[in-house]
């Protein structure tokens, strides 16, 4: 799959620095530890962060034994730079590629993850919608959250019984289906629109 | 890579040092011969017996560490931890890992709308039982004055 966010930067530098910080964003780091955790060239991080100081989008905080790195949380940019990390960053490129692989018509994250309200903490809600078991669908993704420190929690379901709880009185389902998705396999509008007008 | 108990103590103070305990041993399998059980009663709900195959698969694990020398403790997480260890421990794969904990994971789901069907039930009877196979060939190997 393309590294959307090396295209989109231009330099796959630039993508992992700028992911770990907007995907860490209440951690700061060391140059060396940031291009440890970033596998980046410690020489081209460092003139990358120089030029993040000098926009505004990184905050250099001098310390012992050398100065630390942080996204500035005040940056207009990083609000909508977030939401880009999120939909096309590694975490979501990997889901997508677990999600190509099931046997479902429909696979999405749902919750804080795709609202942007998510922290550290957070878990990576998914629904998938097909005819496989949520002990399968759980188990795909077991790889990926455990590479990322995520729990992914996930709830399958078949397009029938998709339909019966869109038509429910469900403030669980009424929240999937009316807050912000980052769909993976298939387009939610299409499921949803579908089932929920099934006789 | 599955960790062993030993590294989860380090890492996580998920395990403390116990003497091995026959009964305790036995209390564990006896009890998840009965769990066994109540997952195959046709009688109760899907749910209840989704629920009762894990538990069945979680009361072998802590026979495995018992019989190891080690016993959980009270940490957040700490019924992966036991799965984790004890798959380490009677050489299960990381696949059957990832499925008992996967069957974990959808026993502590906390929503209303979706019920247990019969595949989530069969899933989580084949995967106890791989883990019950394998934990019973390691008990006769390593442990079998335990068993009697």
């Amino acid at each position: 799959m393309p590294d959307a966010l090396k295209i989109l930067f231009g330099s796959q530098t630039k993508a992992r620095v700028l992911e770990l910080l907007v995907s860490r964003s209440t951690e700061s780091f060391h140059l060396r530890g940031l291009a440890q955790a970033a596998g980046t060239d410690p020489g081209n991080t460092s003139k990358l962060l120089a030029t993040l100081v000098e926009s505004g989008l990184v905050l250099a905080v001098p310390g012992q034994p050398s100065t630390r790195y942080a996204i500035n949380p005040h940056s207009p940019l990083v609000p909508p730079l977030r939401q880009l990390v999120i939909r096309a960053g590694a975490l979501m490129n990997e889901l997508r590629a677990v999600a190509a692989s099931l046997d479902a018509e429909y696979v999405g994250v749902y919750g804080s993850v795709a609202a942007g309200t998510d922290d550290a903490d957070s878990d990576v809600d998914v629904l998938v919608v097909g005819e496989l078991g949520v002990v399968a669908a759980q188990t795909a993704f077991k790889a990926v959250g455990r590479k990322h420190g995520k729990s992914v929690n996930v709830v399958a379901v078949s397009a029938a019984t998709l339909s019966d709880c869109l038509r429910g009185d469900s403030a669980f389902w009424a929240s999937v289906a009316n807050s912000p998705r980052i769909d993976l396999k298939g387009a939610w509008n299409d499921v949803a629109q579908r089932e929920a007008t099934a006789d | 890579m599955l960790r062993s108990a030993k590294q989860l103590q380090t890492e996580a103070n998920a395990f403390a040092v116990c003497p091995r305990d026959k009964l305790a041993v036995r209390a564990w399998l006896t009890a998840a011969e009965d769990k066994i059980r109540d997952a195959d009663n046709v009688g109760v709900s899907l749910g209840t017996r989704f629920e009762a195959a894990y538990d069945a698969a979680f009361f072998i694990a802590l026979a495995v560490l018992n019989a190891e020398g080690w016993k959980s403790r009270s940490v957040e997480g700490h019924h992966a931890y036991v799965l984790e260890a004890a798959c380490l421990a009677v050489a299960a794969s990381t696949s059957t890992f990832e499925r008992l904990d996967a069957v974990r994971d959808i026993r502590n789901q906390k929503y209303a709308g979706v019920v247990r069907v019969e595949a989530d039930l069969h899933d989580a009877r084949r995967v106890f039982d791989e883990f019950s196979d394998l934990a019973g060939a390691w008990f006769l190997a390593h442990h079998p004055t335990l068993l009697k």
